[in-house]
């Protein structure tokens, strides 16, 4: 930095090419001059109000002898947690991008920034894609620090491990890996720091980025799960997983994930056990359905017909009779218009939503029906399927079986009943290759461990559930003694 | 190497994919098959089930008749397709209508083009018109074109079979395993079209029971000797006896049957016949005190020998006709393949001893004329 203030306020203000957010406050102390630099749109003006100009008018009263080494003398004298003397430009910038105010001193080739951050995030809510009736009611938000409050807020041990990289070059975002250092595998954490470190990004603006650039291959099942709840964050830390937060991301990720989790709904820990797993099974039928139903719709009714009872087979043959289109084209049609539908339900704005909810029942349900464009039992089956499928709130597990369905409908179409177990073989066999951060994707059931299988598959009173999974942990099972 | 797999996948759909791809709506659904054989052409008369659409969701019931005449049962049925234009879809076939002739000429014909299909059904209903021909049963005016109802035909051959025991169904695997095996010969449910009623839908009636022999109809099983061919196996779920008792009637169910029958050759061959049923008495004309053990013996002797005598007749009539029905030869092979050969010829309901067991446990009695002594209105008469 510059002896000269003046140049080094230039050099600020070529830099920021005269941003219109940039101040500056001069002031005087005894004929030297200071330059307070702040970012308006990231500092809290109160702040800078009253804990630097109030306290600096103050001293300016009160005192009449300053000491001549007055860089020092303010270094100590301002009250404020956090402050941290800078002395290249890289830090200066650094600390202006995170809301700090940059004192600068007349002859001094250093400068004073002290914390004035304004608090840009949002007031903490309930979660809006992991709702329960019952538990904990409140969600991540953008705010870093408070995302990693509300988890050491649950979790008190010292054992709790925050370690914080940052990551991007334009960005300098903060993202920090959690873990227990006295459950979670040591290998598992190296691993994710390591993969964290090695990124070389302009940005990181959220935390899928993370998960995008860490997984290994790219495929349609999510082998990392991200949540919202600080609870079932915290839940996931004790069993042995290493999670991920990122600064202005909501959403944490949870490292490794089984696929056996997308199965597993955050209500699922303050329920009763065994309704729970009756919750379960339901989920297992439904994913069944939401992948089956139109494929073996279509296999049934274009080559395994001798698999229908004849009064069925009527019904079927009836609704078809006089649909132009051969049942494929009509599935895929279908899935198609259901597809647009749900996107455009997403994206539209609250209020005009209801519009595509009377377009669809109108449009789909029974428009097209009577105009003999797709037959009515399609219309059903395409609609078991689709609800079956928006029963997962894991919006990746939703896209997954999305892309699954319509390789078992192109299958069916092409060898009936025997394509749908051939894609079904595809299916396991690529479930089964799957690995999340090195654990195999179907733990439980491959490898199969009968006690975490009846945990996970089931649910078990939490009276039972002594253990933590050992493929998670390698020095810490005991999870309780009752 | 991946990719070069992936590049496979479809040359698979191209290569594996069969014909037998086939829309709904463009089948017919044969519910009922009957084939006629005569002037040395065959000819078919499919009953397919009608699903027009008419208004939105409304399903027309009833059934459209196909034609199809040929040389040969599978030129008849192709000869369909000059008239209809929809793929006749054999795979939910229930039931089977063979004309006189054709089950007496033309049988390993029907066997050989239906083991043949790989579509058609194997389980549907084998029926015979043991008078004339199949068409007369499906269409018995010859214009009439929804007046057949194979569902209503086949509910009624089952409630026949379950509830009275005068028909024991045979369906068209089981016929073929029992045509093609030695020593047993096949019965047949029957059917008869009535010439001389005008009502026509009522004129298709359920007859009876026929043995079928060396390519030959033989006179129709009496109603007591098919109630016995029923209780011989087991069909039956509940069926009503009806006897003399103390000179008025009495009539008792059956149920739960659990009968058998072996064979043993012992120098000589005897049959034992056990019969094991539970018996529940739901009408009795006669007042008497059910309580009484004696009476119940009494009852329970008088039904035993009604059944059993129904038994006798039965192997009376295998016995006059030389017909083994019960597949009693087929039972020496099975368990004395050596003797086989030696009775292969003769008459073994001639030859045999009979003896039947009867268990019969008379639980459900009822409670109605317990107090029938000591008052209310039955003391006053």
């Amino acid at each position: 930095m510059f002896e000269q203030i003046d140049d080094n306020i230039k050099k600020i203000q070529n830099d920021y090419k005269n941003s219109a957010d940039i101040s500056f406050k001069h002031f005087y102390i005894h004929e030297r001059k200071l330059v307070f630099v702040y970012n308006q749109s990231l500092s809290s003006s109160t702040a800078i109000n009253n804990f630097i100009l109030k306290n600096l008018s103050l001293l300016i009263e009160n005192k009449k002898q300053f000491p001549e080494n007055l860089f020092q003398f303010l270094e100590n004298t301002f009250p404020s947690h956090n402050l941290k003397e800078v002395t290249t430009w890289q830090e200066c910038y650094d600390y202006l991008g995170y809301g700090f105010t940059i004192l600068f001193l007349d002859q001094s080739t250093k400068a004073i920034a002290i914390e004035t951050k304004e608090n840009l995030a949002r007031a903490i809510s309930e979660p809006m894609t992991e709702q329960t009736i019952s538990g904990p009611k409140d969600a991540f938000n953008e705010n870093y620090l408070t995302n990693i409050g509300l988890i050491r807020r649950r979790i008190r041990s010292n054992h709790l491990i925050v370690s914080e990289h940052i990551v991007g070059k334009q960005t300098k975002t903060k993202v920090s890996v959690l873990y227990m250092n006295n459950i979670a595998e040591e290998q598992l954490v190296k691993e994710v720091e390591k993969k964290i470190a090695a990124i070389n990004i302009d940005g990181i603006l959220d935390s899928t980025y993370i998960r995008e650039i860490i997984i290994k291959n790219n495929t349609v099942f999510p082998s990392i799960e991200t949540t919202e709840r600080p609870d079932l964050a915290s839940m996931c830390l004790l069993e042995g997983r290493v999670l991920v937060l990122v600064e202005n991301s909501p959403y944490a990720l949870i490292i490794p994930t089984f696929f056996i989790d997308l199965f597993h709904a955050s209500e699922d820990n303050y329920q009763n056990a065994k309704n729970v797993s009756f919750t379960r099974i339901i989920r297992y039928i439904a994913f069944i359905l939401a992948v089956l139903t139109p494929a073996f719709y279509i296999a049934i009714t274009t080559f395994n017909h001798e698999t229908i009872p004849v009064d069925l087979f009527v019904s079927f043959a009836a609704q078809r009779a006089g649909v132009p289109f051969p049942a494929i084209v009509e599935a895929l049609g279908m899935t198609l218009v259901f597809e647009i539908l749900r996107e455009s339900d997403i994206r539209m704005p609250h209020l005009s939503g209801s519009a595509i909810s009377i377009l669809g029942a109108v449009v789909l349900g029974d428009a097209a029906v009577s105009a003999g464009i797709v037959s009515s039992i399609m219309v059903i089956v395409i609609a078991i399927s689709a609800i079956s499928s928006l029963m997962f709130s894991h919006i990746g597990m939703t896209n997954a079986i999305r892309v699954w369905r319509i390789f078992f409908m192109i299958f069916a179409t092409f060898f009936g009943v025997f394509g749908i177990f051939l894609c079904g073989v595809l299916l396991l066999v690529k479930l089964s290759e799957m690995k999340s951060f090195g654990k195999p994707y179907l733990y439980p059931v491959a490898p199969f461990q009968w006690e975490f299988f009846k945990e996970n598959i089931f649910k078990r009173n939490i009276k039972k559930v002594t253990k933590r999974m050992p493929i998670l942990t390698d020095k810490n099972e005991t999870r309780s003694r009752l | 190497m991946k990719k070069r797999f992936l590049l496979l996948i479809p040359l698979f759909f191209l290569i594996l994919t069969g014909c037998s791809y086939r829309e709904l709506n463009d089948l017919a659904i044969a519910s009922s098959l009957g084939i006629d054989y005569e002037d040395n052409n065959y000819t078919i008369t499919a009953e397919v089930l009608n699903f027009n659409k008419k208004d939105e969701g409304d399903v027309t019931g009833g059934s459209i008749l196909y034609y199809g005449t040929g040389k040969t049962i599978a030129e008849a049925i192709r000869n369909i397709y000059y008239k209809y234009p929809r793929l006749l879809h054999l795979g939910h076939l229930r039931l089977i209508i063979l004309g006189k002739n054709t089950i007496e000429q033309k049988t390993d014909e029907i066997f050989d083009y239906f083991l043949r299909s790989p579509e058609a059904a194997n389980d549907p209903y084998v029926l015979v018109n043991n008078k004339g021909t199949a068409k007369e049963i499906i269409n018995p005016d010859n214009k009439s074109n929804d007046t057949f109802n194979a569902k209503e035909l086949i509910s009624n051959l089952e409630s026949n079979e379950l509830r009275q025991g005068t028909v024991t169904t045979i369906n068209f695997e089981e016929f073929l395993s029992i045509y093609l095996r030695e020593g047993i010969d096949p019965v047949i449910p029957t059917i008869h079209y009535d010439k001389e009623k005008d009502n026509v839908y009522s004129t298709t009636i359920l007859t009876g029971m026929t043995a079928f022999k060396n390519n030959a109809l033989l006179t129709p099983l009496s109603i007591d000797e098919s109630k016995a061919y029923n209780i011989l196996q087991n069909k039956f779920e509940d069926i009503m006896i009806v006897t003399d008792f103390k000179n008025s009637k009495l009539s008792a169910l059956l149920l739960f049957p659990n009968s058998s029958y072996s064979v043993k050759i012992k120098d000589k061959i005897t049959v034992t016949i056990d019969l094991a049923f539970e018996g529940h008495i739901s009408e009795i004309q006669k007042k008497v005190d059910l309580l009484d053990p004696n009476i119940l013996n009494e009852i329970k002797e008088n039904l035993t020998e009604t059944i059993e005598n129904k038994i006798r007749k039965l192997l009376q009539y295998c016995k006059k006709y030389n017909v083994d029905i019960l597949g009693l030869k087929d039972q020496i092979y099975r368990h004395y393949p050596k003797e086989y050969e030696k009775y292969k010829k003769q008459n073994i309901y001639e030859i045999a001893t009979f003896k039947i067991n009867t268990n019969l446990t008379l639980d459900r009695h009822g409670s109605t004329y317990i107090g029938s002594t000591k008052g209310g209105s039955y003391d006053k008469n």
